[in-house]
């Protein structure tokens, strides 16, 4: 045997050299150096421990074990007996409410059993502790799984005292397990998650634990639940009556301090703690830090604390708590923003019916959290997720050949956004300093009503509006109640949460609230100065609330009675009193005219707006907000108009300013530039608009998160710019991960089909194609969505029965787009020259020259106008008139062939140029041909472009579609015989 | 209880099976008879002044094999190796124990001792925690020195006792230890500068 064998490190050079001289040692070192400096450091380190001298190697061992012997015996390790049930009994390892617990082993067959023993406690002794340990027993052994700690035996001590013997566990608590793993963010979820299992386990078979927290989790292998100490038999109700509240206050649940009854919703608000201390090692409310952390009798104060904030429903988020922490946190505020955020805060309610439904459904939004999958704990809502879609989402077209987009134009949106949040929170903000002025005016509600609101709300209203609506919902009943005395409190908060409301699209509640809010208002003497104010506010919510339903006659109705309710102000106030007021009328009422498509007034309104908000003298950030927001509302009218240029310049100015004032990752300045980069993509800049959409996506997956629908619509229109430059593959991957984050119905989910289809479509996967389209169609059906929407689908379904050589649906699919857009949008907006040029191709297919000519000229005439000379839809126009012009039948119609012919080689040449402009090679090929086509009628020499259509085409449809056909048998045409 | 004397003839059958059965209930006992010991110890001397391992391990010696000095070669080796491990495992424990109830506060019930209050032990307990770990390296390493550094740390074995229960010569003994030990304080050296190790 050998010290050196199959040793990776240089131990014979190590033995050689720990008795050479120093200058020896140097020099052998400086050798092996040169030659293998890894080995050389290796060594140099080996030689370094060896001269050390350590107290606790050099003391032998036996030293430092005496002082980590057992404690000293103390009074309580004196064991009661020697043994148990046939077990030995050997230490005390723990002492909880209703026990002591002792290790234990025995002999069984094959080697030695341990187990815990947990004895009733001598002191402890009464009647009804002595009822709940034997229902804890009858429980425990209908429990088989293996995240709980099995019963092995039970019976009843010499001194009457019953036990249980239960598997003894071995491990860490939770929490210290995870530190000393070093386990990261998505270890710690999924190990929390099947905690969830056990605890599911157990409540499917009537346990509740009641008592869940780090140290009765324990850690080894697996996470083991342990200590059902207090567990209560949910089916033995005569045990329910009379339970003494016997619980870590830390860790219980509202209803569980009140002392009422306990279900398995007050297990799941204790695993929210639990799942709190995991991913930020504090307790999930402000101020209860580890460090002073209730359960000890030094920690009274605290425990008052916690237990006043638990019983308010007065939570702090993960992501608020690492924000806060003096220490270095855990995980990141933006690790723990969104998701986590979510799950804790829904496990946390205040309510145990607003908790998670069971302990399975928290562990299968974990599990959805981990595969980055939308969770449950952020419903969208389907208003939500439609308005976030309209507002967002102009849906690929398909044409002949071009994907465009537009319809940004029509769309309007809900706009309760993140601005008005802010708007929200920084009067609530202000009317906190106020509320401090008038400390003897309702100062506790006050304090409750702005101390709550700040502490929920969000830095972020996007990606964490929802985490603030979830904090509300929990805190407000309670407040709203306790802020009854006081009308203009109570309306104040109603007004806030209002806003959150609307913000997230959940439309209907707002709608209520604003009921009680006008009833609220009721009560507020008429002859309050700001009564006026305050009936104006509640009207524009209203006007607000009808707008994102739809019915925007009505909305305008409304804004019109809001802006009225302004006129008993006294006309000497100061315009900036209603300014803000004025201001918010404008804007919803610009989003209302341009969403009925009455873009001059809508344009005033915008205007008049940003005359109001120029008035005020100082940029606060609510003003910037609502600046911003106009001037986007502004340059979609212009967008609507086509007027493309001026909408960029008025979104880079918007964009420019938010980056400003809150940074390039805020979700509202990614949204402007989002914006921007749509028109930039309207405008043909398809490769800044790639690069900007890309930028986009990627920041807002860090700040929103992959599956946040936002996310997704920048993911889509990625993928449409990555399309139309030939990127088939890649925009084919990013729709359908996109599909996979979204639910039917949603109008999201519907545009991500349409879109998906289109990739397939183009790439002649036909019958795949149409499978999409009508689900998309299908989807739109179902949830009776505007109008506008179907332009696309209907469009695109057209097309495709062009394709298939299905004329007859073909054309009345297309009419019905055309139709809807020309009544949409006007007869000569670029929407509809894709219907209409796609009706032109119909019609040459069917030998209806005459006809398709007229509206392949109409449809490029209305391009030329609204896009410019040189927009890559032209060419979805002039290709088409091209080939009409330059087919032989369709020359009859008119005098001179050669001329006819003449105009359509310059045609197909002209959209050849634009298409290698465009950077789609695929596309330009397609243009090319048809320049072959229309330059070989006229027996010049194309053979060239030919070759490379052929080739580029092939690419992409493979060798057998109908369009390669073409090409090659103009090829051989083409190519003169021998 | 079992008679350890057919334990240990067990621990050298020619059963795998029953081999390791052996050892195991071999490690029980010893075990079970090293924390008896100390807590008899404690509970006699509550001044501190317990003996150390050595002294344990000797008197489970000898109170398991008896004091005639019949018990032959092999019964000896195999009763120091289980009991370096049984020591280790005590050590360990224990070490993790205070390890815990220093950094998890209130979450473990278990009676401090006044010495944590300097917090040398709570320092040689995370000290002894690592040279476990890093004795599981070393055992990749080289079995050999990690053998010899259990013996020689966990059982405070002596050299000759160490060589005789290996059965090697003192002088490798001597020169598995040196290199162990090297190769523990280079490796603690290394993970305490690295947390991330």
């Amino acid at each position: 045997m050998s010290d050196q064998a199959s040793s990776e490190l240089p131990w014979n050079e190590f033995y050689a050299l720990i008795d050479a001289s120093d200058a020896a040692r140097d020099q052998a070192l400086r050798e092996l150096q040169t030659r293998d400096p890894i080995r050389a450091t290796a060594l140099r380190e080996l030689l370094e421990a060896h001269q050390r001298t350590d107290p606790l190697l050099d003391e032998p061992a036996a030293l430092v074990a005496e002082r980590i012997q057992d404690s000293p015996p103390s009074a309580a390790d004196q064991l009661p007996f020697v043994e148990l049930g046939g077990f030995t009994l050997s230490r005390l390892i723990g002492r909880g409410g209703m026990g002591e617990v002792f290790s234990a082993t025995r002999a069984v067959d094959g080697g030695q059993q341990t187990a815990a023993i947990k004895l009733l406690r001598a002191d402890q002794f009464g009647a009804d502790l002595h009822q709940r340990f034997a229902s804890e027993r009858a429980a425990l052994a209908r429990l088989d799984h293996p995240g709980i700690a099995r019963l092995i035996d039970y019976g009843t001590a010499p001194d009457q005292r019953p036990y249980v013997v239960l598997e003894y566990v071995e491990g860490a608590p939770i929490d210290i397990a995870c530190q000393e793993q070093g386990l990261d963010l998505a270890e710690r979820l999924e190990l929390f998650a099947t905690v969830c299992d056990a605890v599911h386990a157990a409540h499917r078979s009537l346990i509740v634990h009641r008592d869940i927290k780090p140290s009765n989790v324990l850690v080894s292998d697996r996470a083991r639940l342990v200590d059902f100490g207090i567990a209560k038999d949910l089916a033995d109700e005569d045990v329910t009556q009379t339970v003494q509240r016997r619980m870590t206050p830390s860790h219980a649940s509202p209803e569980q301090l009140r002392g009422d009854a306990i279900t398995t919703a007050s297990d799941i608000y204790s695993l929210g703690v639990l799942l709190c201390e995991l991913v930020t090692g504090q307790l999930p409310y402000l101020s209860a830090t580890p460090g002073s952390r209730a359960g000890s009798g030094a920690g009274s104060r605290t425990v008052d604390l916690v237990t006043t904030s638990i019983l308010e429903g007065r939570c702090t988020k993960p992501s608020e708590l690492a924000r806060s922490s003096v220490e270095q946190p855990l995980f990141s505020p933006a690790q723990l923003r969104g998701d986590v955020d979510a799950i804790v805060l829904r496990a946390l309610a205040l309510e145990p019916e607003r908790r998670y439904d069971s302990a399975a459904a928290l562990a299968l939004d974990i599990r959805r959290s981990l595969d980055d999958r939308p969770i449950i704990a952020r419903p969208d809502s389907f208003v939500y997720r439609l308005t976030t879609a309209i507002k967002r989402n102009p849906i690929a077209f398909a044409t002949g050949t071009i994907a465009a987009l537009f319809l940004v134009a029509a769309v309007v949106l809900l706009s309760l956004q993140g601005a008005r949040l802010k708007t929200a929170l920084a009067q609530a903000s202000t009317e906190r300093a106020r509320a401090q002025e008038q400390t003897n005016r309702a100062d506790l509600n006050n304090r409750m009503l702005t101390g709550f609101i700040l502490e929920a709300a969000p830095e972020r209203a996007q990606g964490e509006s929802i985490t603030v609506l979830e904090a509300l919902d929990r805190g407000r009943q309670r407040l709203l109640e306790s802020l009854g005395a006081v009308p203009e409190d109570r309306l104040r908060l109603q007004r806030t949460i209002f806003s959150i409301l609307m913000n997230l699209g959940r439309v209907d509640e707002a709608d209520t609230l604003l009921d009680e809010a006008f009833e609220t208002l009721e009560q507020i003497p008429r002859d309050n100065t700001n009564w006026p104010l305050l009936e104006s506010a509640l009207l524009s919510g209203r006007a607000g609330v009808v707008y994102t339903r739809g019915d925007f006659e009505q909305s305008l109705a409304v804004y019109s009675a809001a802006s009225e309710a302004l006129l008993p102000l006294p006309a000497v106030q100061p315009r900036s009193r209603f300014a803000p007021a004025l201001t918010t009328i404008a804007i919803g009422r610009g989003r209302a005219l341009t969403a009925s498509g009455r873009l001059d007034e809508a344009e005033s309104n915008f205007l008049e707006a940003l005359d109001l908000l120029a008035s005020g003298n100082q940029e606060t950030p609510s003003q910037l907000r609502a600046s911003a927001e106009a001037r986007t509302g502004l340059a979609r009218v212009l967008a609507s108009r086509d007027q493309l240029q001026p909408a960029l310049e008025m979104q880079t100015q918007a964009l420019a300013a938010l980056h400003a004032a809150f940074g390039a990752l805020e979700p509202e300045t990614l949204n402007a530039r989002y914006e921007r980069a749509l028109t930039l993509e309207r405008l043909g800049d398809t490769q800044q608009a790639t690069d900007e959409y890309r930028a986009c996506h990627a920041a807002q997956a860090k700040v929103l998160g992959s599956a946040h629908s936002t996310t997704l619509t920048t993911a889509g229109r990625l993928a449409a710019v990555l399309q139309r430059a030939d990127r088939f593959k890649e925009a084919e991957d990013l729709y359908r991960q996109s599909l996979e984050f979204l639910s039917a119905p949603a109008s999201e989910h519907t545009t991500a089909l349409i879109n998906l289809g289109w990739v397939l479509h183009e790439q002649g996967r036909l019958s795949e194609a149409k499978h999409h389209y009508r689900l998309a169609e299908g989807g739109l059906r179902e949830v009776n969505a505007p109008e506008y929407l179907f332009i696309t689908v209907l469009n695109n379904l057209g097309l495709l029965a062009i394709d298939s050589l299905e004329f007859n649906s073909a054309e009345s699919l297309l009419n019905r787009s055309l139709t809807i857009a020309e009544r949409l949008y006007g007869k000569q907006h670029s929407v509809v020259a894709f219907p209409l040029a796609n009706l032109g191709r119909l019609n040459f297919e069917r030998g209806r020259y005459l006809q398709a000519e007229a509206q392949l000229r109409r449809s490029l005439e209305i391009r030329e106008v609204a896009l410019g000379e040189s927009h890559p839809d032209l060419a979805h126009s002039q290709l088409g008139l091209a080939r009409i012009l330059c087919n032989p039948e369709s020359a009859s119609i008119k005098a001179s062939v050669v001329q006819r012919r003449s105009e359509g080689l310059e045609l197909a040449q002209a959209a050849l140029e634009t298409r290698q402009d465009a950077s789609s090679n695929y596309k330009a090929a397609i243009a090319a041909l048809e320049v072959a086509q229309c330059g070989l009628d006229l027996d010049s020499d194309h053979t060239s472009e030919l070759r490379y259509s052929l080739e580029a085409i092939v690419a992409v449809r493979g060798p057998d579609d109908a369009t390669v056909l073409r090409a090659k048998r103009l090829l051989a045409e083409d190519s003169p015989e021998p | 209880m079992e008679d350890i004397t057919t334990i240990l003839a067990q621990a050298r059958s020619e059963d795998r099976n029953e081999r390791e059965i052996a050892s195991r209930r071999l490690f029980n006992l010893v075990y079970d008879e090293l924390r008896r010991l100390a807590r008899g110890k404690m509970a006699r001397e509550p001044s501190g002044h317990t003996l150390g391992p050595t002294a344990l391990v000797h008197e489970a010696y000898l109170k398991l094999l008896g004091h005639d000095g019949s018990v032959d070669f092999d019964n000896r080796a195999h009763f120091f190796a289980s009991a370096s491990e049984a020591m280790r495992r005590i050590l360990v424990d224990r070490a993790r124990r205070y390890a815990r109830t220093k950094r998890g506060g209130e979450y473990h019930r278990v009676e401090l001792p006044e010495q944590t209050a300097d917090g040398t032990l709570w320092r040689r307990a995370e000290d002894v925690l690592a040279i476990d770990s890093s004795l599981d390296r070393l055992e990749t390493e080289n079995p050999r020195m990690s053998d010899v550094a259990k013996l020689r740390f966990f059982a405070g074995l002596t050299v000759p006792e160490t060589a005789a229960t290996l059965g090697i010569s003192q002088r490798s003994v001597e020169r598995s230890w040196t290199g162990a030990r090297a190769f523990l304080l280079r490796d603690l050296t290394q993970t305490s500068a690295d947390p991330l190790n």
